[in-house]
């Protein structure tokens, strides 16, 4: 078991911002509260953008009233305006065990993803989080924004250390209970719970933020190249389980594989959620590219 | 295709192994510990591939059938797997126990050649007989290899001729099925002509035996008596006898006459040497008769040997057994029938004496005390039960002393209708026990009306009785080992040991003094010009080695070997478990 080998100068690569750059989040609606970003929000009051009209109510900010339509039309109409503002953005990059295992971990590549997704959101003045996780949830940056607020997501990243586990019940549960403003939750993960993939979609349930799913794969996850009489040891948990690599048992478990991502695919689609499958073993931001259609990702 | 265990034994231990791998490979669990991201998937694959089938699927099964090759590969060869042409053939192996296998440690070179040649066999196709005085077979087919050893020890050669020929003849006639070779570990060969007429499926060959340099060059240069015998004395002596001796000698050198003993004394007469012939044989072997006239013979017994020896010796030493040519001494009461005086007087075996002059043998009538207690011939007079009646000594058994005598009394001879009829009387013959010897006989029968002193049978009964009655042994003297001695229900060796014949003909098989029925001798010598000569040694068809053919166990541990260095080799890969 190692700690990432990803430093700051690598997340800080010109290339790899580069290729970050072309990227941009789009938010149908945002929530109501936060600072003014370039996001759009339900509320419609102060913002650059017209949006609509409405006939006047009292109370209503006579500085609204369009005066060349009451001109025309003898009524009362304020002129709406979408309110700009940003869209909190809360990266949840799994610290687990299995992501710091193999010749090439995961986590390298989870953490890549999570800056990625991190520079993106700072770029268009979003609020950004950082909360690792493994079988509990802890908080490595607390949401905001600004200039200097990349190289502090940087910072946080690469200090993240193996931890136990994962359980993303009682992470999510943990990171409910943070009641923090709706966002954008972005998990990156193996999504190797113990509990399976039902343990998984359980935790996300009751998330009441917007979800996206960066889900760190390896060819082999679902083709192994095993054989043999084998002592199969889970590298979080420590079980072991001998296993005969035979023809029936492969058919077996690829076809469990198959659901399991069948599964992660269809509760994805179901929430709305983002879902992106990275090879750990090629390019993070060219993959990522693939959820951000033309470019943008629209949530 | 046969192998030493045998066909039935060989496919069980093939299934053996193949079972016992199959369990070994049912059991073998050995994993390799692999760490991996997640168990989840695994654990419930394991779970669904269970679910799907009764029994646990058959692993590696390239692997089974690598260890089920090499094992069996390895069975094969143990069991010594014979795929040559030879392997469809029975296979008599021949054991020469005869004379010229006593030289050295030759016989036990030649059980050793048989122990190691034995288990290269089919075991359901291999039989061997060791050729001794009396062929046995000392391994049947089925048997197991092992037994050959315990059967053959304590065994060893002797001074026979050989029996391989017989025991050839024998096992070809009654026993064999299938085409056959027939290997001859020795030096006896079947005759020219019984290697001729072999049938065409029957192939032929002899195993030399090793022995020391010392040892063959002696015998290349063997020489021993082939003949040694007696005949009536061409002087015209009856009581004596001249004794010839035929010396043969393989191999260049002086053939020197053979030295006489009498009763083990040195006789003082050397043998007179006539004539050298050459054998015809490749093997140049040359003999010389030697001879030696008018030797006073009174049953003693004459030994010739060689001077010198050599590692031949069951050849270097003849004996035989004089006829005993002393006159019996007869004592005639006055009055009697003198037709018996004629036959005394033209016997030259027996002469007529007074009383006083100390008779053997006494003829008076029954119940007279002429001549004193001594075995008589008596005639008895009308009164008695039986017209002949044998009186023997304790010890004799009456019944089998009257057969002998019946016979060679010429009493068959008789014609014992007509006597009867002129008697009105049964005419019978009956045995006895006594105190010594005697014979009875009617009185009435040497009157010229029976018939009984003009016949043929008289002379016979006069002469034969007396010399029964005087106890004189009417010894065969000499006999090659293999001749026929005939009226022989009974014999006895040196050692005791009491052979019972069959057809009243009996066969010394091995050099010894023999004590026949009757009181006879015979002592029997090897006497055989082809041992003596080698002759047997140089006929030699085939060498057994050049019919051995391929031998694929070499082949098959060769292969085992590869199969075992291909399997580690995947081991040590990880492609095998």
């Amino acid at each position: 078991m190692t700690t990432t080998s990803v430093t700051i100068p690598d997340l800080f690569d010109p290339e790899f911002l580069a290729s970050v750059e072309r990227l941009k989040l789009i938010a149908r609606r945002v929530a109501p509260s936060g600072s003014p970003a370039e996001k759009r929000s339900k509320q419609q009051g102060s913002g650059m953008e017209f949006r609509d009209y409405r006939p006047y109510s009292p109370g209503d900010d006579i500085k609204a009233i369009d005066w060349n339509v009451y001109r025309r039309l003898g009524k009362v109409f304020l002129r709406l305006f979408e309110e700009q503002r940003d869209l909190p953005v809360y990266v949840v990059p799994d610290v687990s065990r299995s992501m710091f295992h193999g010749d090439v971990p995961r986590i390298d590549a989870c953490l890549r993803a999570a800056f990625a997704f991190a520079a993106i959101a700072l770029r268009e003045a979003d609020s950004v989080g950082v909360f690792p996780f493994s079988d509990t949830l802890d908080v490595a940056l607390r949401p905001g924004s600004g200039s200097g607020r990349l190289l502090r997501v940087a910072t946080s990243l690469t200090k993240v250390e193996p931890g136990g586990p994962t359980d993303f019940v009682a992470a999510m549960r943990r990171f409910s209970a943070m009641r923090l403003r709706p966002g954008l939750v972005v998990v990156v993960s193996d999504f190797f719970d113990r509990n399976g993939l039902e343990g998984v979609l359980d935790a996300f349930r009751s998330v009441q933020h917007r979800l996206c799913f960066v889900q760190l794969v390896r060819k082999t996850d679902a083709q192994p190249n095993l054989e043999g009489e084998l002592l199969l040891q889970d590298c979080e948990s420590g079980h072991e389980s001998e296993v005969s690599i035979t023809p029936a048992v492969l058919d077996a478990y690829r076809e469990l594989y198959r659901k399991f991502e069948d599964g992660m695919t269809s509760f994805a689609r179901k929430r709305h959620a983002g879902l992106v499958r990275i090879d750990v073993e090629d390019n993070v931001v060219d993959q990522l590219a693939q959820l951000f259609e033309s470019g943008a990702y629209v949530l | 295709m046969t192998t030493s265990l045998g066909f039935v034994a060989t496919l069980l231990g093939l299934a053996a192994i193949a079972g016992v791998f199959f369990l070994l490979h049912r059991l073998r669990v050995r994993h390799r510990l692999v760490v991996v991201d997640t168990t989840l998937f695994w654990k419930q694959a394991i779970e669904d591939a269970r679910a799907r089938v009764l029994v646990q699927r058959f692993r590696h099964p390239w692997v089974y059938a690598l260890l089920v090759t090499i094992g069996g590969l390895l069975w094969l060869a143990f069991a010594r797997l014979d795929v040559s042409a030879r392997s469809a053939r029975d296979t008599l192996v021949l054991l020469d126990a005869s004379a010229t296998m006593t030289s050295g440690d030759r016989f036990a070179s030649a059980c050793e050649i048989a122990e190691e040649l034995v288990p290269s066999l089919g075991v359901e196709r291999r039989h061997v007989i060791l050729c001794d005085e009396r062929p046995r077979t000392v391994l049947a087919p089925g048997e197991h290899a092992r037994l050959l050893h315990e059967r053959l020890v304590g065994r060893e050669a002797r001074g026979i001729p050989p029996t391989v020929e017989r025991a050839l003849r024998s096992w070809l006639g009654r026993m064999r099925e299938r085409p056959c070779d027939v290997v001859v570990i020795g030096d006896s060969m079947p005759a020219s002509e019984v290697l001729a007429a072999l049938p065409s499926d029957v192939r032929l060959s002899r195993v030399d035996v090793a022995s020391s340099s010392a040892s063959a060059s002696t015998r290349a240069s063997n020489q021993g008596i082939t003949a040694f015998g007696y005949a009536a004395a061409r002087s015209g002596s009856w009581d004596r006898v001249d004794i010839l001796a035929e010396v043969t000698r393989a191999g260049a050198g002086e053939i020197s006459p053979p030295v006489l003993t009498l009763d083990g004394r040195a006789l003082g007469r050397a043998f007179e040497r006539r004539g050298e012939t050459r054998s015809s044989g490749p093997d140049g072997a040359r003999s010389v008769r030697f001879y030696l006239n008018d030797l006073a013979c009174s049953g003693e017994s004459l030994e010739a040997r060689l001077p010198g020896g050599d590692s031949l010796e069951a050849d270097d030493k003849a004996t035989l057994v004089l006829p005993d040519r002393r006159k019996v001494r007869v004592a005639v009461e006055a009055d009697l029938p003198p037709a018996i005086a004629r036959v005394i007087a033209v016997d030259p075996a027996l002469e007529i004496v007074e009383a006083s002059a100390e008779p053997a043998v006494v003829i008076r009538r029954a119940g007279g005390s002429f001549a004193g207690d001594l075995p008589a011939l008596e005639l008895t007079g009308g009164a008695s039960e039986h017209a002949f009646f044998v009186t023997c000594t304790e010890g004799d058994d009456p019944g089998a002393t009257l057969l002998s005598l019946h016979t060679r009394l010429g009493l068959g001879e008789i014609d014992a209708n007509a006597v009867a009829t002129k008697t009105r009387r049964v005419i019978s013959a009956g045995a006895g026990t006594g105190a010594r010897r005697g014979i009875a006989v009617w009185s009435e029968l040497f009157a010229h009306e029976y018939n009984f002193v003009d016949s043929r049978a008289f002379p016979l009964f006069v002469s034969v009785g007396l010399r029964w009655l005087a106890g004189v042994r009417d010894d065969v003297g000499a006999a090659p080992i293999g001749s026929v001695i005939e009226d022989v229900q009974l014999a006895t060796t040196e050692s005791g040991r009491t052979i019972r014949t069959l057809g009243d003909a009996f066969t010394p098989v091995a050099a010894g003094l023999y004590g026949l029925d009757g009181g006879r001798r015979v002592d029997a010598t090897l006497l055989d010009p082809l041992v003596t000569g080698g002759v047997n040694a140089s006929k030699s068809p085939e060498r057994y080695g050049a019919a051995l053919g391929f031998d694929i166990v070499p082949w098959l541990l060769l292969l085992a070997a590869l199969l075992l260095c291909i399997e580690w080799v995947l081991f040590q890969r990880g492609r095998i478990p």
